[in-house]
């Protein structure tokens, strides 16, 4: 039996299931799942930027000092500015999802925030923040109203 | 990041000129023409003059108020997308949902869609005080939007 045959996962994340399960049914079950709630899975299950493969440029590790300034850009997000500023005072997965903005996902124990994020300013502005198993809903708009 | 478009730039200082003395409104010209333009507007540098806008509409036979928060406020006027833009963004996300027979619940959403210019605009948005009561207000908070020139750049969030 390989390393792999020996590999199991506790899946704690998709959906009421918390049963061990082996790597093709855990992928069986992830492979069930949306794009959203796929990469809010990727995110913890693989933490190291250089091995996401072919989206590696999106990825990055972001630790800022302590000089850093997280301000929300939202009411209902202050309670969450002591959280994103520890994240990003240790370290956190943070993936790029507006080049052209300055947009990013930061990946938190428990939950992703969506933040403007300057590095060189060593400042980031929370605009939105959900948890891992319910990212924002897409609704793509008919055009040809 | 790249530096700000010469369209973007212009819009934005027009939009400030009514607030700031010449000699500011030359230092931010300065800054946003700049390198660090982009990363500037990162910050919460200018957010004071980009005040939350409330729009009310009526669609699917319900008052809805639209807030523009000043995060996206900014980013509107740096894209040219008006609150007509947002409206018409806004009544189109309720009638589709209605016509998917999703109801819009206390959620946060992302809007993808053409203004009537064809601009292809990304809207993240929440709603909320969502109830069965006849004539509820419901609210729709706009957290940020952006525009796209191109389309294959459009991420699908």
């Amino acid at each position: 039996m390989s390393q792999l045959d020996d590999f199991w996962l506790t899946c704690y994340a998709v959906g009421d299931m918390q049963s061990k399960v082996s790597v093709t049914e855990a992928i069986n079950v992830v492979r069930q799942l949306t794009p959203d709630e796929q990469r809010e899975l990727l995110a913890r299950l693989w933490p190291e930027p250089e091995d996401l493969g072919t989206d590696r440029s999106r990825w990055s590790h972001v630790k800022l000092s302590g000089e850093l300034r997280v301000v929300s850009f939202s009411p209902d997000q202050e309670p969450y500015l002591d959280e994103v500023r520890d994240l990003l005072q240790r370290g956190v997965l943070a993936r790029l999802d507006s080049a052209e903005d300055g947009y990013y996902e930061l990946y938190g124990p428990t939950r992703t925030y969506y933040v403007t994020l300057s590095v060189t300013k060593e400042f980031a502005g929370l605009l939105q923040s959900w948890p891992p198993d319910h990212p924002p809903r897409p609704i793509t708009l008919d055009d040809s109203e | 990041m790249n530096k700000l478009r010469d369209d973007e730039v212009r819009r934005l200082v027009s939009y400030l000129r009514p607030f700031v003395s010449d000699e500011e409104l030359a230092r931010i010209e300065d800054i946003l023409r700049s390198d660090e333009g982009a990363e500037y507007l990162l910050t919460d540098a200018l957010l004071a003059y980009f005040p939350l806008v409330v729009i009310e509409l009526r669609s699917d036979e319900k008052v809805w108020r639209v807030r523009v928060l000043p995060h996206a406020h900014l980013r509107m006027v740096q894209r040219g997308i008006s609150t007509n833009d947002i409206e018409d963004l806004i009544i189109r996300f309720v009638k589709t949902c209605q016509v998917r027979g999703e109801p819009i619940i206390e959620d946060y959403y992302g809007i993808i869609g053409r203004t009537q210019r064809h601009s292809l605009v990304t809207l993240r948005v929440a709603a909320e005080e969502i109830g069965e009561q006849a004539g509820q207000v419901r609210v729709i908070t706009v957290h940020w939007g952006r525009g796209r020139a191109q389309e294959e750049t459009v991420v699908h969030v």
